[in-house]
């Protein structure tokens, strides 16, 4: 039992780490264009992204069942119902939370840092690159608080994964089975060790995070 | 010369420069006035970082902001803008004082020679391996020149340059602004500071509320 | 600004003092747990309704889950009576006391459904040699089965069928634990154009969406699917409402309602979603009861 625990608890390391990497993939450069360029819209889209940090998961999932189920525009892929459905789905219900916090970052450094490399000379690659150089361990703070927020929830990780055993299952997944079979012994361990994850990435971000 | 034609600027909605035409030549002005008068603002107008509202700034005759990014960039190189409290990025100090070589694209170890020498004129040379984000205020200051000097620009824009310093190095500062005038820099400080600018400087513009109320020669600020 | 939040929090507190007001008035709650599968269909929510009728005073709550949850529930004292179709759980809970006056009030079938061009072969077959046939295409690598694997009453019929077959398909590559409810099941084997077993009713329920499955066995004593209902014994579990629970399943169990069970879904689906058990008059429904619960 503790070997498909140890299974469950990686599987969904490895599905939300995927989803918070796809996430700053796209959800930093974004931030940084946000910030570095004016452009009409820019306070919408912010305001859009500020909304939807909060989004229900199941809404997300249900939005990307449509498109990744077989009779779905994205259907031909096969994606539903196995472990890069739900990585997609985590980045996307973590890009809003990604963006927001990545945004508001850049924006407090932006002042400093972007301007000292103009005031030196900067080309504006120049400065956008120094400008991420320099708020690495936010940006990195930014990536773990999405993480925990993909790892510990539910209504994506159901309704795109499914649950299925060895395949895609995962934490959340497998508490709420065992709770519906009315096996609350091994959820109590599951959430445990689920917990015990968050709070050590938790811990983490706030190292990093804490520097600088 | 750099020259500001009425430049207009705001933040937000409020504008904070109105109107400003100013110029810099071969020559030390001041930007005097008191605190929140647009001082600063001027400066990173003639510097290039913000981009005016309304008017234009020339840098050597181009106006600057009609010029393709690649172009203008060999203009900007030629200004240097030191804020009045000293941004230091992560790292060394040696680190931060090459950062406007690598930005230009020197080599590290050339980088790494030139600015050793320089913080050894300027007596920080026993700082270059620290961490400059530990450095005192007075310290980061001459971290920010020494940046700002290695890059040999032509036109420099110095925010209260004086501000963090104690006596001691107040003074060396104004011998060594001295001795670049005398090599033919074009400076321009923002201070409350008159006393300084009499030192130095040979024209003062008096800033108030986002204009240019008056242009004296230093001396007559005391009256 | 202020003035708003204030407002807003003014509206908030008056709904949330309103629907306080409402649930207390309420002098009896009667707290159900059901199977999914039967909740699904929204039958039970219409015998509420008709009860209510009778008993305006009367609130029922219903926690659909799967039977193996429900029975905890009553177990735990969260529940005043079950509705479930897992004989074989069921009658562990007899045993322990937690539930009495076990009644059948309902049943129907579960069917076996699979992909149209039924690559195992199993059309019309009888069930047990249906699961024999999907287990050599299982192993020849020609298809999948897609299991609840929830301990639910549905998933408790499959193991016993594959039991009764003599085969134990767990750990097999092409044998699905989906670990999720009927529709979701239902959702994945037509998405990986696998088999499954599935309750009549949820089926025809959501029969539109699933395109590429098809009912292939339907017809065995071995798919009969009878709903109990229960009462939660107030002397084990204290804090029950064994009187209010046994009013509703009278009820439930009343000529009017069995009689509106039969015609339950005719209009919708063309067909009705259950069979009332009229008090089983034969036997016939309790005999299929032990031979499941002894299974």
């Amino acid at each position: 039992m503790l070997g498909e625990v140890l299974e469950i608890a990686l599987r969904s390391i490895i599905v939300s780490g995927l989803a918070a990497v796809l996430a700053t993939s796209w959800g930093i450069p974004l931030s940084l264009k946000l910030v570095t360029d004016d452009f009409r819209g820019k306070k919408f889209i912010l305001d859009v992204f500020r909304a939807l940090v909060g989004i229900p998961t199941v809404v997300v999932g249900l939005i990307l069942y449509f498109l990744f189920s077989r009779s779905g525009p994205f259907g031909g892929l096969r994606l539903l119902y196995t472990p890069l459905a739900i990585a997609l789905g985590q980045a996307v219900l973590i890009t809003p939370l990604l963006v927001s916090f990545a945004y508001q970052a850049l924006e407090r450094e932006k002042g400093e840092v972007w301007e000292l490399a103009m005031s030196l000379g900067a080309l504006k690659n120049q400065a956008s690159s120094t400008l991420i150089k320099e708020t690495i361990p936010k940006l990195l703070n930014a990536s773990l608080i999405a993480f925990n927020r993909a790892i510990g929830e539910l209504g994506v990780a159901l309704m795109l994964g499914g649950n299925i055993k060895g395949f895609t299952r995962v934490m959340t997944t497998a508490i709420a089975l065992e709770v519906s079979k009315g096996e609350f012994g091994l959820a109590l361990s599951l959430g445990g060790f689920l917990l015990l994850i968050t709070y050590s990435i938790t811990a983490v971000s706030r190292m990093v995070g804490g520097k600088s | 010369m750099i020259k500001l034609r009425e430049v207009y600027f705001s933040y937000n909605k409020e504008p904070v420069v109105k109107g400003v035409s100013l110029s810099l030549g071969n020559e030390c002005i001041a930007l005097a006035g008191p605190n929140g008068a647009g001082k600063t603002t001027i400066l990173k107008l003639m510097a290039g970082i913000y981009r005016p509202k309304k008017g234009e700034v020339f840098i050597e005759g181009k106006n600057i902001w009609k010029l393709p990014e690649k172009e203008a960039i060999t203009l900007r190189r030629k200004v240097v803008y030191v804020h009045e409290n000293p941004i230091v990025l992560r790292g060394s100090v040696l680190n931060n004082v090459i950062f406007g070589l690598e930005l230009r694209g020197v080599s590290k170890e050339e980088a790494r020679k030139k600015a050793l020498k320089l913080m050894r004129k300027l007596g920080i040379d026993e700082l270059a391996e620290k961490d400059a984000k530990n450095l005192s205020a007075g310290q980061a200051q001459l971290l920010a020149l020494a940046r700002a000097l290695i890059v040999e620009p032509s036109y420099m824009l110095l925010d209260e340059p004086l501000a963090n310093l104690d006596w001691k190095r107040r003074k060396s500062v104004l011998e060594l602004l001295k001795e670049l005038r005398e090599t033919g820099r074009s400076i321009a400080i923002a201070t409350h500071d008159a006393f300084l600018v009499s030192l130095v400087c040979s024209k003062a513009y008096i800033i108030e509320n986002g204009s240019v109320v008056s242009e004296t020669l230093p001396p007559a600020i005391f009256q | 600004m202020r003035g708003h939040l204030l407002t807003l929090a003014l509206v908030l507190g008056l709904i949330s003092a309103t629907y306080i007001w409402q649930v207390t008035r309420a002098p009896v709650t009667l707290r159900v747990s059901t199977t999914t599968s039967l909740y699904a269909t929204d039958l039970l929510e219409e015998l509420a309704r008709k009860f209510q009728e009778k008993h305006p005073k009367v609130i029922i709550e219903f926690t659909p889950v799967g039977s193996g949850e429900a029975l905890k529930k009553a177990e735990n004292g969260d529940v005043d009576m079950v509705f479930v179709h897992a004989p074989n759980l069921e009658k562990k809970y007899l045993e322990k006391g937690v539930l009495k006056f076990g009644e059948i009030f309902a049943y129907n079938t579960f069917v076996i459904l699979g992909p149209k061009d039924d690559p195992a072969g199993i059309r019309d077959m009888d069930p047990i040699n249906a699961m024999i046939a999907i287990y050599e295409a299982g192993e020849a690598g020609t298809t999948k089965f897609v299991s609840r694997g929830d301990n639910s009453g549905t998933h408790n019929r499959e193991l016993w069928l594959w039991n009764l077959a003599g085969l134990d398909p767990s750990g097999n590559d092409w044998y699905i634990e989906s670990g999720t409810g009927m529709a979701q099941t239902l959702m994945i084997a037509n998405e990986y154009g696998a088999y499954t077993i599935s309750d009549i009713g949820t089926y025809l329920k959501l029969s539109s969406e699933l395109t590429y499955l098809t009912p292939l066995v339907t017809q065995g004593s071995e798919l009969l699917n009878v709903y109990s209902v229960y009462v939660v014994n107030s002397d084990v579990i204290k804090g029950v409402n064994e009187r209010l629970a046994y009013e509703f399943q009278q009820f439930v169990l009343s000529d009017e309602i069995q009689n509106f069970i039969g015609n339950y879904g005719v209009v919708e689906f063309g067909s009705s979603l259950f069979s009332p058990a009229n008090g089983d008059p034969d036997g016939s429904l309790r005999e299929a009861w032990n031979q499941l619960a002894g299974g």
